[in-house]
């Protein structure tokens, strides 16, 4: 309750300090940056076009029925909330980005409908090449190792590694990173390859952009090793952090990922990104959310695409240089902690979303979720008190298994792995996938909740109840697991709010904009700004819920302590009833 | 009152019982005569309370055989069995999840099928027989343990019992309270209810049974009628017996 207080109290005065910047807008061509002079040499190979095709098929020859979606007519796009501006959420709530953005005008041209689905980066790839996703838009570079996994389209972007430190750091360059230095890098991306293959250290891996980012201006880690883009959008004036040098990689093209085996898709995409490329729409978006010069020897599409036609970034970004950027002033902690968790106008933009989307959604996975936990642990508790070792043994084996793998491992394997084999079951939907694993979870802790709780009815009770011919099944239905379950009604509640919590893992499997639970609905808001009070906001929801439920618990653990009296006006109701 | 069911007889034949390497029943021949009182004594662990949930096959005999009017009933469906006999245990074992009403009322309505308002008819005559009918929508962890375990023989009454048994059903209560729940288990006996009584309650198995039976070590020592039993006991072992109790 402190803190909630000292929470709102924090708010009131932060409030002035907050001019809050949308991470997720276009910059446009004024932000544009010449090609970084401090490029450090890189490993550029001759071979840099072995993949990028010489032509494309024909726009009109495509046939879209053949193109092996999972949802025909429809390009479902896997995608991440939180690396603008090459792919973000914008604040309609609206995957877009620049990568996004010309997956759009692509689809357009193809004659397809478009569905962006938010993931996290390190399964992105695996469920791409499953077709949980048809394509994967990441920003993703493309390399070798990645190719076994699945296929490319032809470059739209490229990329350089940005080298970002602390303001002040003594590592000025990418030559200067040793170990024992914690360097943070994105679980799975090709700086985390960067760092342990190319400068042979070891990293700390983050789950997401923000993260690190967030990490490196509290300077838990010295350095993080980031693709330009994101460094350049995440990096802010008067942020306590700066980008110190970037290096290029000419032959790892940014490309989206496509499954290895759908050679259609892989053509119809290249052949809208040459399409668009003519028509002058790949230009306009590169000029809007990504205005850089172009490396020599580097233009998107097929070798058969046409040169974009782009102004001059290189004399945009001196005229820039020489104008009076007002250098902003670097912000004092204290400011930076009270922008950081009590920015006023995101609470207000975050708390409609979270009671619209949020809220319901987050009660729909764990109300669904403990009605297959309840059922389920029913039968797991009846199963494991049972004289019979065949009923016995299964449920004690399942009780450890699921009791003793943490959660996010048992919703990555049911969510990712079960996916692909039930696809045609789900329509590729990870909600129920997700309602399962959080239901076969709580399975086995309800399973032994009901078990506790029904081998504490006295066993006088069982006795009473065949004596008067009852079955044991029916003993069992009657008698003894009704007042069971009476005894550990809080822990089943107790049980109810990890669920609750546990819920928030969902966010693990790609869900849709209205899909989002609490927890990702502040995330996302939280990775378009850069900003915490989002998740601040989503914490007080979760709170809302989970406070009233302790008390509850607490009452009825208190009420069955005290036992339950009956009123003097049951006996009263009972008599009247007689006279009636 | 109780829906006529005319009492039968019960014997059995030569019981065994052992629980793992333990030898609780061993040859026990026990015979009630339709309509009568047979009061069972003897120490603690001589197997008096094991016999009663042999005979009504809560535990299976190991050997031996269980006689209800005649017929053995070893081969009849258990639960089926227990429905023609009724059991008052020492703890009461009341449902404390359910209303007075309701623990008379749960066999008959899901076991015989009565509904609800023939069972609600069914039950208040049973408390009312044994002087309950104003409790009847109490939870019975209300009650005093004597009205308990007047709840727990009109529970047991409800399902029209063709024989009673009785497990030390007073040796739970206070002593002021023990008189009033003889007298009704005494008064059920007269009414000519096929009766087997596991008392320690001498002075109950004396005056109304019609017969006693001394067991000890899983055996049946004596038996015999109330007066062969208290005033001419032939072994040692009862006589020794009734010195420590009487």
């Amino acid at each position: 309750m402190a803190l909630i207080a000292l929470l709102i109290g924090s708010l009131g005065m932060a409030a002035p300090a907050a001019a809050q910047v949308d991470q997720c807008a276009p910059p446009g061509v004024e932000s544009a940056s010449a090609l970084p002079t401090n490029l450090a040499a890189a490993a550029t190979g001759p071979e840099a076009d072995r993949y990028t095709t010489a032509t494309v098929q024909p726009l009109d020859s495509i046939d879209i029925r053949a193109l092996g979606l999972s949802v025909p007519g429809t390009l479902t796009v896997g995608t991440l909330s939180d690396a603008p501006p090459s792919i973000c959420i914008n604040s309609a709530g609206q995957f877009t980005g620049f990568d996004n953005g010309l997956l759009r005008a692509i689809a357009e041209k193809l004659g397809l409908k478009i569905n962006f689905v938010g993931t996290e980066f390190s399964g992105l790839l695996a469920q791409v090449a499953s077709r949980r996703f048809d394509v994967g838009s990441s920003s993703i570079t493309t390399t070798d190792a990645r190719r076994r996994t699945v296929g490319f389209t032809n470059g739209y972007d490229f990329g350089y590694f940005s080298l970002v430190v602390p303001t002040g750091s003594p590592i000025t360059g990418f030559d200067k990173l040793a170990a024992g230095q914690r360097i943070g890098v994105v679980q799975g991306t090709v700086q985390e390859a960067y760092v342990v293959d190319t400068l042979g250290l070891d990293p700390v891996k983050f789950p997401d952009y923000n993260t690190v980012y967030a990490s490196l201006k509290t300077r838990q880690i010295d350095a993080w090793v980031a693709p330009s883009q994101q460094a350049s959008g995440t990096v802010q004036p008067g942020d306590p952090a700066e980008i110190i040098e970037n290096t290029f990689s000419l032959d790892n093209f940014v490309a989206w990922a496509v499954a290895n085996d759908n050679l259609p898709l892989i053509n119809a995409l290249n052949s809208g990104l040459d399409a668009i490329i003519a028509d002058g729409t790949w230009s306009r978006l590169y000029s809007d959310w990504v205005p850089r010069a172009l490396p020599p020897g580097w233009k998107p599409g097929s070798k058969a695409a046409p040169v974009p036609q782009l102004p001059d970034f290189d004399a945009i970004a001196a005229e820039n240089e020489s104008a009076p950027s007002g250098a902003a002033a670097p912000k004092s902690t204290l400011s930076q902690l009270a922008a950081a968790f009590g920015t006023w106008e995101l609470y207000k933009q975050a708390i409609p979303d979270l009671f619209k989307t949020g809220l319901p959604n987050t009660l729909i996975l764990t109300v669904s979720a403990a009605v297959i936990g309840l059922a389920l642990g029913m039968a797991l508790a009846v199963a494991g008190i049972s004289r019979h070792r065949w009923l016995r043994w299964p449920a004690r084996v399942y009780t450890d298994i699921f009791r003793g793998l943490p959660e996010v491992v048992i919703i990555l394997l049911i969510g990712l792995g079960l996916g692909p084999v039930v696809g045609g079951l789900t329509g590729n939907n990870p909600y129920p996938l997700g309602i399962a694993a959080l239901g076969l979870m709580a399975a086995a802790y309800v399973g032994e909740i009901f078990r506790s709780g029904i081998q504490s009815v006295e066993t006088g009770q069982m006795e009473a109840s065949r004596a008067l011919g009852f079955s044991y099944p029916l003993s069992m239905r009657l008698v003894v697991i009704p007042q069971g379950i009476r005894r550990v009604l809080p822990a089943l509640m107790n049980q109810f709010i990890s669920l609750l919590k546990a819920s928030s893992l969902v966010y693990f499997l790609g869900l849709i904009a209205s899909q989002r639970e609490l927890f990702q609905v502040g995330r996302d808001l939280n990775a378009q700004t850069g900003n915490l009070s989002p998740l601040v906001a989503a914490g007080i929801f979760y709170l809302l819920l989970t406070i009233p439920l302790t008390h509850l618990v607490n009452y009825i653990d208190g009420r069955m302590r005290r036992g339950n009296k009956p009123t003097e006006e049951d006996t009263l109701a009972l008599s009247n009833q007689e006279m009636i | 009152m109780t829906s006529p069911v005319s009492p039968v007889s019960l014997s059995a034949n030569d019981i065994h019982l052992s629980f793992g390497p333990n030898a609780v029943l061993r040859g026990v021949d026990i015979d009630v005569p339709a309509g009568t009182t047979t009061a069972v004594i003897g120490p603690s662990g001589s197997g008096k309370s094991t016999l009663l949930r042999t005979l009504n096959r809560l535990y299976e005999p190991d050997r031996g055989d269980i006689l209800l009017d005649g017929r053995s009933v070893l081969s009849d469906n258990p639960d089926q069995l227990r429905q023609r006999i009724g059991m008052v245990f020492q703890q009461f074992n009341l449902f404390p999840h359910r209303s007075v009403l309701d623990n008379v009322t749960l066999a008959p309505r899901k076991l015989k099928r009565l509904d609800a308002g023939q069972a609600r008819e069914l039950g208040l005559a049973q408390l009312d027989r044994v002087g309950l009918k104003h409790k009847a929508a109490v939870r019975p962890s209300t009650l005093s343990g004597g009205q308990q375990q007047r709840v727990a023989i009109a529970r047991a009454l409800a399902m029209a019992p063709e024989v009673m048994f009785f497990d030390e059903a007073t040796s739970a209560l206070d002593p002021e309270l023990v008189k009033g729940v003889l007298a009704l288990i005494a008064e059920l006996g007269a009414d000519g209810m096929t009766m087997v009584v596991v008392t320690h309650e001498m002075g109950f198995a004396r005056s109304a049974a019609d017969a006693v039976v001394f067991m000890d070590h899983g055996q049946v020592v004596e038996s015999g009628t109330p007066d062969q039993v208290f005033e001419a006991a032939e072994t040692d072992r009862l006589r020794r017996f009734l010195s420590q109790v009487l």
